[in-house]
């Protein structure tokens, strides 16, 4: 999902401010350059944009950028800003005839921070300044609403004493609520907002000394004040420091009218998304509350009614909100959030932000939106994840076996559910034996820790189990809180859970069961069933996804190879809408149980001049074909046996062999095993029927010598025919294969690219380290490292990246492949792209992810360089 | 408020040693030591003194809770602090206390999650005004629960050193490293108010009524 939405520039306004003009401290909605956020800061430009767009803004202005004192020691308010101001709040109150800070109708305002670059430490909204002992009872007239203008009241001063003042806000509403419940019902309204004034007043005072000051000028000028101090907060400054944004920047402030939801008739306040924000389905989808204000909605204190139900009751009003909605939607090219408020009968927009929304929703909004014409292709990528498509793919548990688990009575209980996510696993009463189970053999149990509530010491418990339940606590407790960090399944507030240590056993509504038994639990929707339910690869839903790739892949125009071992796995490859399957030849002998036999006939011929290998040929060509077979036609790219890998070493007891052969060190040690190889496959493409030859690549291959001897072992075995029965090349994992690349690609016609191996050779690192995001991230933000290992920016790396292309340039028919391990960044995906590669092999779960991001990288080229 | 003399505070030693032990079941000196912050020499001659009154079983490196000393955690904290469960200002203290906790795991919670429409999903972090201002809130809330333990650390000394923690974390956070939020495996700033708030109910005596 991106951020805030930005819709495309309207006509730039006429330039401003001729010279010799007094300086221009603010700039008005109506006539400020929405263009330039580095003077208007990123709230102000919307709104700007926004008010001359012809949407109903509530009138306003911006303190620019340039006003903002960027000295962190002893700045003052820049001279002349506050004449600047009156003149502003001046034509506010012509705008909009209501004067500020008096009756009979006054005019209160909202004061917001807003730099270009958001950062914590900045101050956030004060809405509703303005009001005072004298402009609050006008309100409660005006609206003859005391009540309302109570809450208006204390609102502000809750905001005012703790962002200004630096006042515990929720102190500040506890006292203005303990003074107006002393308040006799029906009683003058003066005395209750006098009351509830001193109330907040006494409140602040007696914390910061301090009280809200009555004039409203000098409210307004304790809130600018307050935004200024804010870009000069040891916090924001740090920010700056550690993300290398100057200071010299500074914060805009916006300062707008307020308008009210509940002055009048028909008023009132709510929230519209554009679409339904889970699903993505088409029709807005919103609350709205009659006679309210935007935090009413926002706050829950008030339950407001169905979008849907409040355009019927008042049509007037919603006539033409759809409409509205549709061209916004236009104008931002994105799924929107609005903020919106209706002051007798006229609607006012107060935010329009570009929604959140769950990973489906996005899908298919982009897939509308391309559909309705309001997105070009290069958007509606724009407008989706990597992330979001990976969601998609989560396991989860098979439908139908959930359906009849629950017509089967296994649902235990339903809870709530604090953490998503879909597991099954052993219950396990207590957090040591969730230790020593986990650790038992390094054999994993999957692990479901069920606690009546959860205590700092059960964190260690927590780490090895697969999901939680716990009695007591809800979706904010501190077990779901864990949970979530762990991105694990948890189910809260499970009041019917029972827990007998004792006997070790426990209860959902008095049936037993005993710890060990399987439970299955779905972190989304709370439920508890007895058993284990698979999980399956989920179904994605609606053809948006597949569409979406298809955009990509038509503009990325590459090969992507998805790697698999078995022929259910080649399926699940290309139906992920991988080109082609990339396989490792020791994996699958290794999970057919072949891999032991070759290692006893290669250990006992050390010493021997020539390997005899018996019959491997034979079993290459047996276990090749199914997956060539499985492949049906599309390219197949097998990586040679290759003892001594990372994954290898896992697998076999590698030091000890290399021990017993050091030969098998090296790709060439023994040319009899790369012969095999060649030879059997060559028999597995005949009779799987191939008319794309396989490929077949050597690891580790540093030397143009070894490419020729590769090429001449492939020569020796398949003849020298004009068209081979099998693709023979090398993978290169140093940074010497690397720049010897142009000289390999004399030798051989493929090379492949591994380039976590390349990069962890290059910095020295185990290629393990370069998968996981700590601790190398924690590494680098102590700038121990000035370019990431894992990405592509490193001057080194870059180096060696050209040579590849260069080489592979130099004559037609070459062939250089990258392959990528683990998920597949948009960043670095893209490098390899427009360095000028289009075959990349990577896991087959990052298939849909990697044509995501090649699609996104092709189009938001040539449309960058369209538009500058 | 009184502060403590010295007697009581050796007492505090050996309670805080005994909560590590009977909290964490089966561990070791250097662990009781790490997990209370008292020096290495202090925790040693604390074990001691626990396994010779019978609360706690100390044999071959290994140091855990016998049934007494488990029954001792909850009776020692309710005499240590009767007089100050008892006095005015601390219900006072308490009802603050759990106004900033509630917000503080909603806030966290909003760190981990965003709103959509009627359900929640996971933040992808895509939206930096959103981080911005939950960062904000987060950190409003922490110095709020610095200084409210800061009243409270005159009285049970232990407090202050969860307000170093807490500062701790709030540093590696400002300086850009976003898993000091909620990273359960880090003296991130939840698992030092989750502590937190296991010692301040274990010293009020009450029993924790959430997850």
């Amino acid at each position: 999902m991106t951020g805030t939405a930005t819709p495309p520039a309207v006509k730039p306004a006429p330039p401003e401010a001729e010279a010799g003009e007094d300086p221009r401290l603010t700039v008005a909605f109506d006539e400020g350059d929405p263009s330039r956020s580095d003077l208007l800061g990123g709230k102000g430009a919307g709104l700007v944009r926004m008010t001359q767009a012809g949407l109903p803004v509530p009138p306003g202005f911006v303190i620019v950028t340039e006003a903002c004192p960027a000295t962190p020691d002893g700045w003052a308010m820049p001279d002349g800003l506050m004449a600047e101001v009156r003149r502003r709040v001046e034509e506010i109150e012509e705008n909009t005839g209501r004067t500020f800070g008096s009756g009979p109708s006054p005019l209160l305002v909202s004061v917001r921070s807003g730099a270009r670059v958001s950062m914590p430490g900045m101050m956030d909204t004060i809405l509703n300044l303005g009001l005072n002992v004298h402009t609050a009872p006008a309100l409660a007239d005006a609206t003859a609403d005391l009540s309302f203008a109570l809450d208006t009241y204390s609102r502000f001063g809750r905001m005012y004493g703790e962002i200004v003042l630096g006042a515990d806000g929720e102190l500040i509403a506890e006292e203005a609520e303990r003074a107006r419940a002393a308040q006799p019902s029906g009683g003058d309204a003066d005395a209750a907002l006098e009351a509830v004034d001193s109330a907040i007043q006494d409140a602040i005072e007696e914390e910061t000394g301090e009280r809200i000051p009555d004039d409203p000028f000098r409210q307004l000028a304790g809130a600018i004040e307050a935004v200024f101090a804010s870009w000069n907060s040891r916090r924001a400054i740090t920010y700056r420091e550690v993300q290398g944004i100057s200071h010299e920047l500074g914060t805009a402030v916006v300062v707008q009218a307020m308008v009210f939801g509940n002055l009048g008739s028909p008023s009132g306040t709510g929230v519209a998304f554009t679409r339904d924000p889970a699903t993505g389905e088409r029709g807005l989808y919103g609350e709205f509350l009659e006679r309210g204000q935007g935090e009413d909605v926002v706050s829950g204190t008030k339950t407001p009614e169905r979008l849907a139900q409040a355009a019927e009751r008042l049509p007037a009003v919603f006539d033409r909100f759809d409409e509205m909605a549709a061209s916004l939607e236009e104008l931002y090219g994105d799924m929107l959030d609005i903020e919106f408020t209706v002051e007798r009968g006229r609607l006012y927009l107060l935010q329009v932000r570009s929604a959140k929304r769950t990973a489906e929703a996005a899908i298919r909004v982009a897939a509308d939106l391309l559909d309705e014409g309001k997105l070009a292709p290069y958007e509606t990528l724009e407008n989706v994840s990597s992330a979001q498509v990976r969601f998609t793919e989560r396991p989860r548990f098979d439908e139908a076996v959930v359906r009849r688990a629950v017509e089967g009575g296994s649902l235990l209980a339903t809870g709530i559910g604090a953490s998503p996510g879909n597991v099954s696993g052993k219950a396990v009463l207590d957090p040591e034996r969730a230790v020593s189970l986990a650790a038992r053999d390094g054999a994993r149990e999957d692990i479901v820790l069920l606690r009546p509530t959860t205590s700092p010491e059960d964190l260690h418990g927590m780490v090895p189990a697969r999901g939680f339940v716990t009695a007591l606590g809800g979706a904010t407790s501190h077990a779901a809180v864990v949970a979530r960090a762990l991105d694990k399944p948890c189910v809260v507030g499970c009041s019917s859970l029972e827990i007998d240590l004792e006997q070790r056993r426990f209860a959902f509504g008095g049936r037993w069961l005993r710890e060990g038994d399987e439970l299955s639990l779905d972190g989304s929707t709370g439920q508890i069933f007895a058993g284990a339910i698979p999980l399956t690869q989920a179904a994605i839903s609606g053809d948006g996804l597949g569409r979406l790739l298809e955009i990509a892949d038509e503009a990325a125009g590459c090969r992507i190879l998805g790697r698999a071992t078995t022929p259910d796995q080649v399926e699940g490859a290309l139906a992920r809408g991988a080109t082609g399957v990339t396989a490792r030849l020791g994996d699958i002998l290794a999970t057919e149980g072949r891999l032991e036999e070759l290692l006893d006939r290669l250990l006992g011929q050390a010493e021997a001049e020539r390997v005899d290998l018996g019959d491997f040929e034979q079993v290459i060509a047996e276990l090749a074909e199914p997956v060539l077979a499985a492949a049906d036609g599309a390219p197949v790219a097998f990586r040679a046996v290759d003892l001594i890998g990372d994954e290898a070493m896992e697998l076999l007891d590698a030091p000890n062999l290399l021990v017993r052969n050091p030969r098998l060190a090296l790709p060439l040690g023994v040319p009899e095993l790369i012969s095999a190889q060649i030879g059997g496959l060559s028999i597995a493409a005949g009779a799987a029927g191939c008319t794309i030859p396989p490929q077949l690549t050597v690891r580790h291959i540093n030397d143009p010598n070894e490419a020729q001897a590769i090429s001449r072992l492939a020569e020796a075995r398949l003849g020298s025919g004009a068209a081979p029965q099998v693709k023979v090349g090398v993978t290169v994992t140093s940074p010497r294969g690397a720049q010897l690349a142009a000289q390999i690609l004399g030798a051989v016609d493929l090379i492949w690219v591994e380039v976590r191996g390349l990069q962890a050779a290059q910095f020295g690192y185990p290629a393990r380290l370069l998968l996981t995001r700590e601790p190398l991230d924690d590494y680098r933000r102590r700038g121990m490292l000035s370019a990431d290992p894992r990405g592509t920016a490193d001057e080194v790396t870059g180096r060696l990246i050209a040579d590849f292309v260069a080489a592979r340039m130099s004559k037609a028919g070459r062939e250089v492949g990258i392959r990528l391990t683990g998920e597949v960044g948009e960043e670095i995906a893209g490098a390899f792209l427009r360095a000028g590669f289009n075959t990349f092999a990577v896991d087959s779960e990052e298939v849909r992810p990697a044509r995501l991001a090649l699609g996104k990288a092709a189009l938001a080229e040539p449309h960058r360089g369209a538009s500058e | 408020m009184r502060a403590m003399d010295q007697a009581e505070l050796r007492e505090d030693v050996l309670f805080e040693v005994l909560k590590v032990v009977v909290l964490k079941k089966m561990t070791s000196v250097p662990s009781v030591a790490e997990a209370s912050s008292i020096p290495m020499g202090d925790a040693e001659s604390a074990v001691e003194e626990l396994a010779a009154s019978g609360d706690v079983v100390s044999t071959a490196g290994h140091v855990m809770p016998t049934e007494e000393g488990e029954a001792r955690v909850r009776a020692y904290a309710d005499t240590r602090y009767a007089t100050l469960r008892e006095e005015p200002a601390v219900s006072r203290w308490v009802a603050r206390f759990e106004s900033l906790n509630r917000r503080f795991l909603e806030t966290v919670s909003e760190w981990q999650t965003i709103a959509v429409g009627d359900s929640r999903v996971a933040n992808d972090h895509s939206d930096p005004d959103y981080d911005a201002r939950v960062i904000s809130k987060l950190e409003a809330l922490v110095t709020r629960m610095s200084k409210q333990l800061g009243e409270l650390s005159d009285r049970v000394p232990r407090m202050a050193r969860y307000r170093e923690r807490l500062e701790a974390a709030l540093e590696r956070l400002d300086a850009g490293d976003e898993r000091y939020v909620s990273d359960p495996h880090l003296d991130s700033i939840h698992t030092v108010w989750f502590e937190m708030h296991e010692a301040v109910l274990i010293v009020l005596g009450k029993e924790r009524e959430d997850a």
